[in-house]
């Protein structure tokens, strides 16, 4: 079978500054692969490059999502066709009713596929099941869009969104910051209940920590907008002892 | 400014007596407001003078179509190129007594001590009054009470002119519906909340392209008196809401809330003056403004607290969203304050869609053409949930989303 | 109602009490009362000014002649008869000093008694320069010889007329045009002194700068004009003080600053404004009508208000900022202190022009006694101005229910990728706080210092060190050596 994600020799700028200098990854279906690196080394650039966020500017190579490119692709195209990043700081949006938006993401979705719109009390009755699962109360549901929510609320809530989208990839965006033990627990329990055979995670992250729960079939060590070095789960613990000093060299 | 500017052309008024007499001198006096003037700097009137303009003589044939999102129970009064038809009076339901203003000087006077001075629709719209009624209104009254303003000569202009009394412990629902095509509507609007008596209130603008529509509105509220108002700014040329209100008495509650939409070249002003004369009042104010094209959007909101009003709380924020390059919004909130012991605040924003808000929205699959709409609409959503009578905000609701279907959601 | 008698008179200890009110007794030299083309040219040849100085002010002169009172303010002005003050004082025999050594000792006595010294051997070297204007002319300018070295000009502005024409005919009134209102064509007409600062490019000025501003004579009008140049890349940090003596008639200050900030430059600016207020029957006083504004020319370029006015018996004053370079930054932090019966009508414009420009306005106004206190500021965002951000915070404290505090701002805004947000408040001190603080054992006096102090904090914070100092005594408060 075809590669899930490739992503070949990836340049992309911020502004007129380059960050990333040249990304080589392949992605197959199931896997589960960590990037970490230290701060400023790209990896939210490369969750937002993935994504299709405005302002993040390819400047060579290219994302190749089942067979396809991604770069000529509008965010919501990418996410439709599977592609799911899960926020570092999830956004609030007052006004906007938590079932409602919701409903729209994942309608979204079945129309494009070809399926009718989801029945409303079949949804609200999916929700709450999986609600339920994260510790996502009602009231929670009923609220604006992460409108209130504490830092653990917003993460659970990202986690809810990717168990209702069901994405081929997903892009976990330093899902640990901010949160507690017990919450990063809740958390990644919602991620592993996940994990099956055709789906494939990308999970960014600064320390070794979230890796013990969501454990990593590969681990690459992201520096200066390059992959410096990539390995079993081990790399992980590695880093965690020695660092990410040295790394900068090993290319 | 006087005679040059006196227009609408008012010789074919026959000779007026007492307070018209009084109000045609005064309007002769003063005639349209000079471009000097601090409370029209944003919103000139230069193009008024211009304008051909006659008091409508006669209604012409009455039929103006009743709204789908009128309340099913509503009574309707309709004014047609501002002259009442007076066959909608019989339907009144009991407790509400409806009478002419032409000829009642008593009443007369009671309206030039409601409506805003120095507003020159509060002295136009009385010497030209095309259609003047005076509903008196006492106990609790269930049914909406809607005003409905139609009108298709764009050659004449419109001065109806209400004057609502409720009294003590009277309860009502009311609402104005415009939806006239001519060439000025300049509906003068006097409402006398009496102690304890409470009003919810909806206005909806939605006159044709080519109307001016200089709305004068003046608001009295007793001691203990709720007003929860609204206005719904949507159609026009130009158009400015302008409303007055003064807390007279202690423990008065006042919303007065609104949202301008503006697309092409409209101009939609709202310009408010709430006076706390009184001490432990409530006045609460949300604005919201859409801008798209060339529109421009203009919120004047003056917060007065008068010595010794003590207690007072005050709330007003406006935000307005701008849509397009060439949209252009002019806020100028107002804090005047004379009254130590007191909780005033004001807000304003400008800006555009937030980008970040955006994308998290797409980055889920929603078009960003949905997107967009999700987020103007949460933009509105708060103003609107203010609303305390379902059967008025039922009533504003489809004209919000009428607008934004109309405008393919950009 | 609402604020107890204690804390209304701790307010008015604070501030009520003008503790440079004395008189200074030195002769003086006086224009006839009265305003006409021969007076400005007389002031124009007690300055020995080039004919293009006098033609600049005839001209200016002409235009003020056809102008009004401007009257949007919310002040209550008494009619001035501008025939009925004297448009040039200066001390006998003071057309500017050669040095200290000639200076009047009574006047050196003056500013020593107003802290401020002139003598340079009693300052601890290098920390402030200051420019004495006196009435209509400049007594003193210290530390010229070791800004000199750093290529920085600091001199009267009537100096700088004759010595450095070009700089001053490329800028007087490029930032305050002549027409601009009617006190600045006033001023324009009549001034007399004032501060000329030119940073060269790439100069960080070696140390703070300050003018500090003394009306003496009775009758007399002080219009004094200040221009201040930074080249690209340049800083300087300005500091402005006034006084003047307790008198029962009101004087005239119309005074006009113009600043000019090149690519990279900042300019900050500060004023303590205490002129007298005024006795507490709101007699005397002076009338401070000011025209400040800066032009932030170069991309990136920053200037920076920051205002502590607590005197004067009328202010009208808005200090502006024309953001026309790029992501050019403007700021504006003031607290208006008003008790008895002051009248402060002041706030700020920015004007942004330039794509990133940026500004930010905080305004703390307290009202006491019979004062009324208004903030009036305009932020209008032009078509080309992308992406330009403002944040305005505007904050009043009443205390005691005879005074008034009013917040008038306009916004225009033409450009939708820029985003403005504007929050006031209105509120007092109120009991709770008071007894709060109280039952931890503060006085009522320091309770209410506390409070203010806290109110004021954001702009206090902004002000250099040495005024700082004197700005807290103004306002009654013990910062309790946190400031800094």
């Amino acid at each position: 079978m075809a590669p899930l994600l490739e992503i070949r020799d990836l340049h992309a700028s911020v502004g007129d500054k380059p960050i990333l200098k040249g990304i080589n990854l392949t992605i197959n279906h199931g896997e589960i692969h960590a990037i970490m690196g230290p701060n400023g080394s790209g990896k939210s650039t490369m969750s937002y490059v993935l994504a299709g966020r405005e302002g993040y500017e390819v400047t060579g190579g290219d994302i190749v999502m089942n067979g396809e490119s991604l770069l000529e692709m509008e965010a919501d195209e990418r996410a439709r066709a599977g592609m799911f990043l899960a926020f570092q700081y999830p956004v609030e949006l007052p006004g906007v009713g938590g079932m409602g938006f919701l409903r729209a993401a994942v309608n979204a979705r079945r129309l494009e596929a070809g399926e009718a719109e989801i029945d409303q009390l079949e949804f609200v009755k999916m929700v709450r099941a999986k609600a339920t699962g994260l510790g996502i109360n009602d009231d929670m549901l009923k609220r604006a869009v992460n409108v209130g929510f504490s830092g653990g609320e917003k993460k659970r809530y990202e986690i809810l969104q990717m168990a209702l989208l069901e994405p081929a990839l997903s892009v976990l965006d330093e899902t640990d910051s901010g949160l507690d033990v017990d919450a990063l627990k809740i958390v990644s329990d919602g991620v592993n209940m996940l994990r099956d055979a055709q789906r494939s995670m990308l999970v960014i992250t600064h320390y070794q920590r979230l890796l013990n729960h969501i454990v990593p079939d590969f681990v690459h060590i992201l520096a200066d907008g390059k992959i410096r070095r990539s390995g079993g789960k081990e790399l992980a613990l590695e880093v965690e002892e020695s660092g990410y000093a040295g790394i900068d060299d090993a290319a | 400014m006087p005679g040059s500017m006196m227009q609408p052309d008012l010789g074919q008024i026959g000779a007026l007596q007492g307070a018209r007499a009084a109000a045609m001198a005064r309007w002769q006096s003063n005639g349209w407001p000079d471009h000097r003037a601090e409370s029209w700097r944003f919103t000139r009137l230069s193009a008024i003078d211009k304008m051909e303009l006659r008091p409508a003589g006669d209604a012409g044939a009455m039929s103006v179509a009743r709204p789908a999102s009128l309340p099913a129970n509503a009574v309707v009064l309709t004014f047609h190129n501002g002259i009442m038809d007076t066959a909608g009076l019989d339907a009144l339901p009991a407790g509400v007594t409806a009478s002419a203003l032409d000829g009642n000087e008593a009443a007369l006077d009671d309206l030039a001590g409601l409506v805003p001075a120095g507003h020159p629709i509060s002295n136009l719209s009385v010497a030209a009054m095309t259609g003047g009624l005076c509903l008196d209104i006492v106990g609790h009254i269930a049914a909406p009470i809607i005003l409905l303003f139609g009108g298709d000569d764009n050659a004449v202009s419109t001065h109806p002119v209400v004057l609502v009394k409720l009294a003590s412990g009277a309860r009502a629902v009311i609402g104005e519906w415009h939806q006239a095509a001519v060439g000025l509507s300049a509906p003068l609007v006097a409402i006398d909340v009496a102690a304890d008596a409470a009003l919810d209130y909806a206005k909806v603008q939605l006159d044709s392209h080519s109307t001016t529509h200089l709305a004068a509105t003046g608001l009295r509220l007793g001691a203990g008196a709720r007003f929860d108002g609204f206005q719904l700014s949507v159609g026009g040329k130009l158009a400015r809401l302008e409303t007055h209100v003064v807390l007279t008495g202690e423990d008065a509650d006042c919303t007065l809330s609104a949202i301008y939409l503006g697309r092409n070249s409209q101009h939609h002003d709202i310009t408010s003056n709430m006076a706390h004369n009184q001490g432990h009042c409530h006045s609460s104010q949300i604005i919201r403004g859409v801008l798209d094209d060339s529109a421009r959007g203009v919120f004047q909101g003056k917060v007065y607290v008068a010595p010794d009003a003590q207690k007072t709380d005050g709330n007003q924020m406006s935000r307005a969203l701008l849509l397009s390059r060439k949209a252009e919004a002019n806020t100028k909130p107002e804090l005047e304050i004379y009254a130590d012991d007191v909780l005033c605040a004001h807000g304003a924003t400008v800006g555009e869609l937030d980008e970040t808000q955006l994308f998290y929205l797409t980055s889920r699959g929603i078009r960003p053409e949905a997107a967009r709409a999700m987020l103007i609409d949460a933009f509105l959503q708060d103003a609107i949930d203010g609303i305390g009578n379902a059967d008025l905000a039922a009533m504003l609701r489809p004209v919000v989303d009428q607008w934004m279907t109309a405008g393919g959601n950009r | 109602m609402a604020a107890t008698q204690e804390t209304i008179d701790t307010l008015q200890e604070a501030t009520g009490k003008y503790k440079y009110g004395f008189v200074t007794d030195i002769e003086s030299e006086l224009a006839p009362k009265g305003l006409n083309e021969d007076i400005i040219r007389l002031i124009s040849s007690k300055k020995q000014e080039p004919q293009w100085m006098l033609d600049w002010r005839l001209k200016a002169f002409a235009t003020w002649q056809k102008m009004d009172t401007p009257d949007w303010a919310k002040l209550d002005i008494p009619p001035i008869d501008y025939q009925d003050i004297h448009y040039y004082a200066a001390p006998k025999a003071m057309d500017g000093p050669a040095s200290l050594d000639e200076v009047d000792p009574e006047l050196l006595k003056t500013y020593e008694k107003l802290g401020i010294p002139l003598d340079e051997q009693k300052v601890l070297a290098g920390v402030v320069a200051v420019d004495a204007v006196f009435d209509s002319v400049s007594v003193a300018t210290t530390f010229r010889a070791e800004l000199a070295k750093a290529g920085v000009i600091f001199c009267p502005i009537s100096e700088a007329v004759r010595d450095y024409p070009d700089l001053v005919r490329d800028y007087l009134g490029s930032v305050v045009p002549v027409a601009d209102n009617y006190f600045s064509a006033l001023n324009s007409a009549v001034f007399s002194d004032g501060s000329f600062v030119y940073i060269p490019k790439g100069v960080r000025c070696p140390m703070e700068l300050s003018t500090y501003f003394r009306i003496n004579e009775a009758k007399t009008g002080q219009f004094e004009r200040t221009l201040i140049i930074a080249e690209d890349a340049s800083y300087v940090s300005y500091l402005e003080g006034c006084t003047a003596p307790q008198r029962d008639e009101n004087q005239l200050h119309a005074a006009v600053v113009e600043l000019v900030a090149l690519e990279d430059a900042e300019i900050k600016y500060s004023t303590v404004q205490n002129w007298y207020p005024g006795d507490e029957n709101g007699k005397g006083g002076i009338y401070n009508f000011v025209t400040k504004r800066g032009a932030c020319r170069g991309d990136r370029s920053k200037i920076s208000w920051t205002q502590v006015e607590t005197g004067s018996a009328i202010t009208w004053k808005y200090p502006s900022c024309i953001l026309q370079g790029k992501d050019s930054v403007g700021e504006f932090y003031s607290v208006a202190l008003t008790n008895n019966f002051q009248q402060a009508d002041t706030g700020t414009k920015m004007i942004h022009i330039g794509a990133g420009s940026r500004s930010t306005i905080i305004s703390k106004g307290i009202s006491a006694g019979k004062s009324q206190n208004c903030y009036r500021g305009l932020v209008r965002i032009q078509p080309g101005a992308e992406n330009a951000r403002n944040f305005t915070q505007c904050d009043s404290l009443l205390v005691g229910d005879k005074c008034g505090a009013h917040t008038v701002p306009y916004i225009v805004s033409r450009n939708p990728s820029a985003k403005i947000e504007h929050e006031a408040t209105t509120s007092r001190i109120s009991e709770d706080q008071l007894f709060y603080c109280q039952q931890r054992g503060i006085s009522t006096e320091d309770s209410v210092s506390l409070i203010v102090n806290g109110f004021c904090k954001e702009v206090m914070k902004e002000l250099p060190m040495e005024f700082a100092v004197e700005a807290q005594k103004l306002i009654g408060i013990s910062l309790e050596g946190s400031v800094g």
